[in-house]
């Protein structure tokens, strides 16, 4: 697997990670009725993985 | 002048290398008296180690420990069976004895500093970093904890560690077949050893995929099968009471709160290490290839989300302690070799001045250690020389037992106060006509008696609805146990309420810290 797909796959993970750490009160699962530390650690996490995983997509076909 | 000097920050790096090695060496000496201490000690230190140890002495007797808790004696495991079965031999040989299990997972811990520090060395060449690495691993107050403990957990990071270390060879073109099959088995061995290993199993497989998708593949399906069957086989021999045990009654509830405060409490005591292994596998992501060491070091961070669950405790972060060891030497590796001096810089002449970055990389990665092993303080402050060693390092002495973390459950080691009045509670479960109903299985197994109940797996089944107490609440009603010890109050509620209705307090034990109950049968007219 090249950096590049690797990239690809980080992008979307780290999104979706993000939006469910933002989104999971409105399911009712969050314990808080604020942004709880665990959706705070979700958002950051999944941020980072969005960028560097934006950063992948543009290097060249080295192996992951 | 400059060449001078640069001689002096090498020496001064070398002396605060042989500081920091010295450091880590204290902490060594304070873990292995710990752990001393505590294989003289013959009753619970940690609430669940006895029922640990029961479950070594039905395997030795050829019994299985997933059993129907509705019934006498209302035992199960919720562990499954590797330890355990690593301890049958010591118990078949010295009997039902904690210190058995106790040094098998003390010496656990042992061979997973070693496997990290060859980790280390196989990949820096280096001497010092690779065994800085091994012993900040036992350094780590979690480690330092529950170590040297009857507890299953420290022997699963055992094989985790020697599964990342076998498959890291498994592009290996004349030993690689052999290394994915030797790493697969020891993950499989890790699994079924405690289920946390999952996330180390997720690395490796990762690993693999990045590596080779067809071959991880592969290689999945056939660990799936195999892991299948196991669990398969084990739930029939126990007539279905494997999956009861050791999967239903693991659901429980969630905190999330717990998690992130075990979180900040993980990395204000490794900090140091933490930051350097990110620094690593950010090094890897984008200038290298990135290696099983740093996704294990990744997903096992990420595993200690279970430590929300109800029940979970630090112990959650072993894996991701040994990983962060590992990767944190092999960045402090990388930063050594950069330090070192290149062949053409030599007197006389100018000094070039990527020397002195060069040099002042040779101060950090020490200080870095110094500072790492600063965090984790721990010691006791007693007997000499640790008083001495205490008063020293300016710390009081007035309390047995300093800990970065304050005051602990675990940790102090127990003295011959305690050893004493483990022996009152125990004369107690001897003297009492019947079977004890103990929160603890060392006190009725050091006088010979049945174990009864294990108490958080009853709270657990029946918090998920798979517990018939009929038996259990009309054995107590009766009072047909000779006496009642409590300690933590695990059991359900009405059990418990059982309890009070036909036991009444006799006494309170103290030890370890913690307050125990002996409760007698009721006198009814």
């Amino acid at each position: 697997m090249t950096k590049r797909m690797l990239g690809a796959v980080l992008v979307p993970l780290g999104i979706a990670l993000a939006l469910v750490a933002l989104g999971i009160d409105l399911l009712g699962a969050g314990r808080w009725g604020g942004f709880g530390p665990v959706q705070i650690i979700g958002l950051v996490v999944g941020l980072a993985l969005a960028v560097a995983g934006s950063i992948l997509v543009r290097t060249n076909g080295r192996p992951a | 002048m400059g060449y001078r000097v640069l001689a002096l920050v090498r020496g001064a790096g070398l002396a605060l290398t042989a500081l920091a090695l010295l450091a880590f060496l204290g902490y060594f000496v304070v873990y292995s008296y710990y752990a001393y201490t505590l294989f003289r000690f013959p009753y619970d230190y940690d609430q669940g180690e006895g029922f640990e140890l029961y479950d070594s002495v039905l395997f030795s007797q050829g019994e299985w420990p997933y059993r129907d808790n509705a019934v006498y004696p209302f035992y199960a495991s919720n562990y499954p069976p590797v330890f355990h079965l690593m301890v049958v031999p010591l118990v078949w040989a010295f009997g039902p004895q904690l210190w058995t299990g106790r040094v098998v997972s003390f010496a656990a811990t042992l061979v997973t500093a070693a496997l990290i520090a060859y980790a280390v060395r196989r990949e820096t060449r280096l001497w010092a970093i690779p065994v800085l690495s091994g012993l900040a691993f036992l350094a780590s107050n979690y480690v330092y904890q529950i170590g040297p403990l009857f507890r299953s957990h420290m022997t699963m990071v055992l094989f985790e560690t020697a599964a990342v270390l076998v498959l890291n060879g498994v592009d290996d073109p004349r030993y690689g077949r052999r290394n994915l099959l030797a790493g697969l088995m020891l993950l499989l061995t890790a699994g079924y050893t405690k289920p946390q290993a999952v996330v180390t199993a997720i690395a490796a497989f990762l690993f693999l995929f990045l590596r080779g998708p067809r071959r991880a593949l592969i290689a999945g399906v056939a660990f799936a099968a195999v892991t299948g069957l196991i669990f398969w086989a084990i739930d029939r021999a126990t007539a279905g009471q494997w999956t009861v045990n050791v999967i239903q009654a693991n659901v429980n509830a969630y905190d999330a709160h717990q998690a992130a405060e075990l979180y900040f409490q993980w990395f204000q005591l490794h900090a140091i290490l933490i930051l350097l292994a990110a620094g690593y596998v950010i090094y890897e992501l984008f200038w290298s290839r990135l290696s099983v060491y740093s996704l294990w070091f990744v997903l096992a961070t990420a595993g200690g989300v279970l430590s929300g669950k109800w029940g979970a405790s630090a112990a959650y972060f072993t894996t991701s302690v040994a990983a962060m060891c590992l990767v944190s030497g092999l960045a402090a590796g990388k930063l050594s070799i950069v330090s070192r001096p290149s062949p053409a810089v030599k007197p006389p002449g100018a000094v070039p001045s990527a020397s002195y970055a060069a040099l002042a990389l040779t101060l950090l990665v020490p200080v870095l250690y110094l500072h790492q092993a600063v965090r984790v303080f721990h010691m006791p402050t007693r007997p000499e020389p640790f008083t001495t060693m205490a008063r020293l390092l300016g710390q009081p002495t007035d309390v047995a037992y300093l800990d970065a973390l304050g005051f602990p459950a675990l940790g102090r080691p127990p003295t011959e106060e305690d050893s004493a009045a483990g022996r009152r509670i125990a004369a107690y479960i001897a003297a009492a006509p019947g079977p004890a109903l103990s929160e603890e299985a060392g006190f009725p197994l050091s006088v010979g008696k049945p174990v009864v109940t294990n108490p958080t797996q009853l709270l657990n089944l029946d918090k998920n609805g798979l517990l018939d107490k009929t038996q259990l609440l009309a054995a107590i009603n009766a009072q047909r146990f000779g006496v009642v010890v409590l300690r933590a109050q695990f059991y359900p509620q009405d059990v418990l309420d059982a309890i009070g209705q036909a036991y009444e307090l006799v006494e309170e034990i103290r030890m370890n810290g913690f307050t125990y109950w002996i409760l007698k049968p009721r006198s009814r007219l």
